[in-house]
């Protein structure tokens, strides 16, 4: 079974996990089935320029590495945070923050746990993709313009070939709209405050007389065998999203009484970590290990909290001394690092492909050591979640891609789990 | 490296093929005996591992490199769990579900604070591995592997520290399958998709979940017999069993199918539960968690035992083995890939929360915490079916511990159910507390019989091992695979196999009151298609890929796990290792 046929490449970019083979072309990577439109695959190749155009020899790798660790054993206070998005970091990387008597929170990881906090309380109804796809009868799509910005091709990934009702609720300009037209959704768009929707629906639910859209609204979801509300995580613009999600699992728990209804709340790919944290330790994230004991504080443990109280703190009580704080940043994609992380004073031990790129560590006052590594599902082979949570994919088969081979062929291969196994602490 | 373990006794399985009694094995001063008088359990005997594998003697000229002196201590073969929840979709769901820690049922032992309740109903991988050794349990199987989860389940499960082991794929809500069926397509393509599965999936067996009644409930059908059509494709789950019992037959699979049967849970479905044994026409079959598929409707409730309808079918049937899913009291939750009847016991949810899934188009997913108490009726009755089943069936070879964990309850609980059932009078002091109605009505003070150790051994170990086609499992025979648990006597089972005093994997010593010494080798175990020449032509057909792109959205690629994937920091994995029906 491994002949040539059976060679694909699945896309990592955005947790669609979209397929099909790339070719490169200079310093672009070209698929029509790749999230294209976004530009994405270009970003990832200037990224794996490294900083300042040239990857560490690897000396300075082992001397940046003795470095981390000289700062590591003096660290009485350290926090882990990051992109993490592949299965093989997130195990390194828990393993690293148990050996370290750390804590652990992904950054930008309060969307997240908006939902993982409405499931520990109140539980969910979920489906999958491919399950939506072919179940709908009815789409719900809760949002604005943004989701179609982060994941161009789910409405082709959602689509069936067949003419589906699609209620788009929010804010939606033309080019979404057109967008899940194109798909062959039959879209109707209710301009609407998407903080109210979980209500106005089990008010509509209640009485068929509150319903406060549209007659033919009221009339999709009569008709609908099985409902699918769509929504992702990270493009939801709401407040207090956990009490929204909770809302709208009580309006499709109701509905599932004498119908289908289920949600497909699509997450990022940072859903890869999540699984594995949880397999590993029982917990999604936002976690601490205090003296071999794991600990799980989805309220405290914040990666953000924790970076604005160093910065706070910092200049009042002279802190350093006495818990010397370290932060280390485990980064899947190529993105720069935040400018929050960045100006946080904190000492700081980064592993990741983009390293700091754009940024000159000399103007952030306080050392700042880069362990590069490979991005993971461009140029090592990585696994991978849908955002979906549902499958688990072997990201990039077949021949690897890197925009600077040369370079990087005179470096060792090192991926974020290599550097993270190497990484000591007290 | 050979380590001698010396002066033991020796406990190991037995066939119970000629008639076993169901009063157990005769005791005897010199051990357990069978009623065909073949003896199984030797006292005072040597055994040594050689390099990771088992013989009685040694062999000329070798040097013995360490050695044990453990008189008096009993002997097993690693035990083998052959259903249990351990990796994939649900459990994970489970874990994320329940961070809370459960009140404990059972104080700690300040003696061996290591024998702590579990952190979780569904712990993590680690937990789980060390768990499970410290019980003397070396292979577990986790029973319901979605195809789209099957990547995940494989990852958690090598994440499971000192366990071997392997997954079954769920079938037969597949809408592929279902499509085929309905076209009334031939069998021989049914059988090249199974094998197909089998191989894409890295899995050793093949498991169905409510034949077609998970893709049912999708179209809002509630309610599905095994005569009874799916609305949409008109399949009945008596066609899919049927079709996937021949494939497994022409595939020489050693696992039966394992079935998992209609209207869990629902009283009367001792009915459907024998029309779906009576579904695959003779052919072998492996009904899961028998427990939750034996209910009448007789009694103050509607809600009666049928355990011994069961158990006489099992009796009768030499095709037929059972593992029989036991309730055991306290909080658990309960997951299954059954939607339609997972979505029925939601208002029964404590905590009250839940998770139900559609996925894939291939199964679904319900996980409702649940807590099992002594004073209510049902629970009750489940707990005394369960036993019923247990100690009705005669051949402790074709009956199996579980407690289909978590759903029963979890795994841990293991030594307080061979407790039971080695124990009438600890069965029966339990049995006093039981709801009133349940005590009123129950068979179960007049079953007396106490399982023998070698019946214990035959049931966890050599029974699974053979029910699995793992020939050199299981046993201490000459040749097997060292995986050696070393047990103190106790008159109390419970403390005896909550606590081995050793534990080896392939020879090495692991595990020594309390302590893990070592790491050791995992295997996965594989059903190993490649030789059998299935499943690779149905991978080729340009038109089964399209159809299966179609249905998915993707390529059998994206979801095919390779044997590469299957290893760990070098460690091997004997992947596509053939296990066949011998």
């Amino acid at each position: 079974m491994n002949d040539k046929s059976a060679i694909a490449r699945f896309c990592t970019f955005c947790s669609m996990v979209c397929e099909g083979d790339a070719e490169r072309s200079g310093s672009e990577m070209a698929s029509e089935s790749f999230c294209s439109r976004r530009n994405r695959e270009h970003d990832v190749l200037q990224g794996m320029l490294r900083s300042r155009g040239r990857l560490p020899d690897s000396l300075e790798q082992e001397r940046s590495l003795a470095r981390a660790n000289s700062i590591l054993e003096n660290g009485r206070d350290i926090f882990v945070t990051g992109r993490i998005q592949s299965v093989e970091t997130a195990r390194a990387t828990v393993k690293f923050v148990e050996r370290a008597q750390g804590s652990l929170d992904l950054w930008d990881s309060e969307a997240a746990f908006d939902t993982v906090q409405a499931i520990q309380r109140s539980g969910f109804y979920g489906v999958s993709l491919a399950e939506a796809r072919e179940s709908t009868t009815l789409l719900i799509i809760v949002g604005d313009d943004s989701l179609l910005e982060e994941y161009p091709r789910l409405p082709a990934a959602l689509s069936a070939g067949r003419s589906i009702p699609a209620l788009l609720l929010g804010s939606w300009g033309d080019e979404s709209i057109h967008a899940w037209r194109q798909a062959g959704f039959d879209a109707l768009v209710v301009d609407c405050d998407v903080q109210g929707v979980p209500r106005s629906l089990l008010q509509a639910s209640r009485s068929a007389t509150s319903w406060p859209w549209e007659s033919q609204v009221g009339d999709w979801l009569q008709q609908a065998s099985f409902t699918t509300v769509l929504w992702s995580n990270r493009n939801l613009q709401v407040a207090h999203g956990d009490l929204w999600i909770e809302s709208m699992m009580e309006w499709i728990a109701k509905r599932n009484s004498d119908r289908r209804c289920a949600a497909l709340a699509w997450r990022g790919l940072d859903v890869g970590f999540q699984q594995a944290c949880t397999w590993l330790t029982g917990f999604p994230g936002r976690i601490r290990y205090r003296k071999g004991v794991l600990e799980y504080d989805p309220t405290g443990c914040r990666a953000k909290a924790w970076l604005q109280k160093e910065a706070t703190d910092r200049p009042i009580v002279g802190h350093r001394r006495i818990r010397n704080p370290v932060l280390v940043w485990v980064d899947d994609t190529a993105g720069s690092i935040p400018p929050p992380v960045l100006s946080s004073g904190v000492p700081m031990i980064v592993v990741s492909p983009a390293g700091l790129s754009g940024t000159d560590p000399k103007t952030i006052g306080e050392e700042i050591i880069w362990l590069p590594t490979r991005l993971p599902g461009i140029e090592v082979p990585a696994e991978f979640f849908r955002g979906d949570q549902t499958l688990m994919v072997h990201g990039i088969q077949g021949a690897t891609l890197a925009a600077n081979e040369p370079e990087v062929g005179n470096t060792p291969t090192m991926v974020a789990g290599d550097w993270l196994r190497r990484l000591v602490a007290r | 490296m050979i380590t001698k373990l010396r002066g033991v006794r020796i406990v190991d399985g037995f066939s119970a093929a000629g008639g076993f009694s169901a009063a157990g094995g005769l005791k005897t001063s010199g051990g357990f005996k069978m009623a065909d008088g073949v003896v199984k359990s030797v006292e005072n005997a040597d055994l040594y591992m050689i390099d990771g594998v088992l013989s009685r003697v040694l062999p000329d000229g070798k040097k013995i490199d360490a050695e044990y002196a453990l008189p008096g201590r009993t002997v097993m073969a690693g035990a083998i769990d052959l259903h249990t929840h351990i990796g994939g979709g649900k459990v994970n769901l489970a874990r994320l579900l329940m961070p809370e820690r459960p009140r404990a049922t059972e104080p700690m032992r300040a003696d061996k604070p290591w024998l702590g309740p579990l952190s979780c109903p569904v712990p993590n991988t680690w937990e789980t591995g060390r768990r499970y050794l410290q019980m003397g349990y070396t292979a577990c199987f986790e029973p319901a592997m979605l195809p789209a989860n099957a990547r995940q389940s494989h990852a958690e499960m090598r994440d499971t520290p000192w366990l071997d082991t392997g997954g079954y794929v769920v079938l037969g809500n597949d809408r592929m399958l279902l499509e085929w069926l309905q076209a009334g397509v031939p069998q021989s393509m049914i059988t090249d998709y199974v094998a197909w599965m089998l191989t894409a999936h890295a899995a050793c067996a093949v498991k169905v979940v409510n034949a077609g009644g998970i893709d049912a409930f999708k179209f809002n059908q509630r309610k599905l017999d095994v005569d009874e059509k799916h609305l949409h494709f008109g399949v009945t789950p008596r066609q899919i069993l049927r079709a996937l019992a021949i494939a497994i037959e022409e595939l020489q699979l050693a696992h039966p199918l394992h079935v998992h049967c209609s209207n869990l849970g629902v009283a009367g479905n001792i009915e459907s539960t024998l029309a779906t044994i009576d579904a695959v026409e003779g052919r072998r079959l492996h009904v899961t968690h028998a427990q939750y598929h034996c209910y009448g409707k007789e009694g103050p409730h509607g809600y009666s035992s049928a355990a011994s309808a069961l158990a006489d079918r099992v009796n009768r049937t030499p095709s037929l083995t059972i593992d029989v899913g036991q309730v055991l009291f306290g909080q658990t939750v309960t997951l299954s890939a059954d939607t339609m009847h997972q979505f029925e016991h939601r208002s029964l949810a404590l905590p009250r929360k839940v998770i139900f899934q559609d996925l894939e188009c291939q199964a679904g997913c319900g996980i409702v915490p649940f807590r099992y108490r002594e004073s209510q009726y049902v629970h009750s009755l489940q707990w005394s079916i369960g036993l019923e089943l247990f100690l009705r069936i005669t051949d402790p070879m074709r009956v199996f511990l579980t407690t289909d964990h978590p759903n029963g309850g979890p795994f841990t609980g293991y030594p307080h159910l061979i407790r039971l059932l080695m124990d009438y009078d600890f069965r029966m002091s339990i049995f006093d507390r039981l709801h009133p109605d349940v005590k009123s009505t129950s068979p179960l003070p007049s079953l007396r019989r106490e399982y023998t150790l070698a019946e214990i051994a035959a049931m966890t170990r050599m029974g699974p091992a053979r029910a699995l086609g793992l020939e050199n499992r299981g046993v201490l025979s000459d040749g097997a695979i060292a995986d050696v648990v070393v047990y103190r006597d106790e008159s109390n089972a419970e403390s005896m196999f909550c606590d081995p005093e050793m534990v080896f994997r392939r020879g090495i010593l692991v595990y020594r009151n309390g302590e893990f010494l070592a790491d050791s080798v995992k295997s996965t175990i594989v059903a190993g298609m490649a030789d059998s020449g299935r499943g690779a032509d149905w991978y080729r057909s340009a038109a089964n890929r399209a159809m299966w792109h179609q249905r998915y959205g993707y390529s059998p690629d994206m979801v095919m796990v390779r044997g590469e994937e299957l290893t760990d920091e070098g460690r091997l994995i004997e992947a596509n290792r053939v296990h066949r029906l011998v």
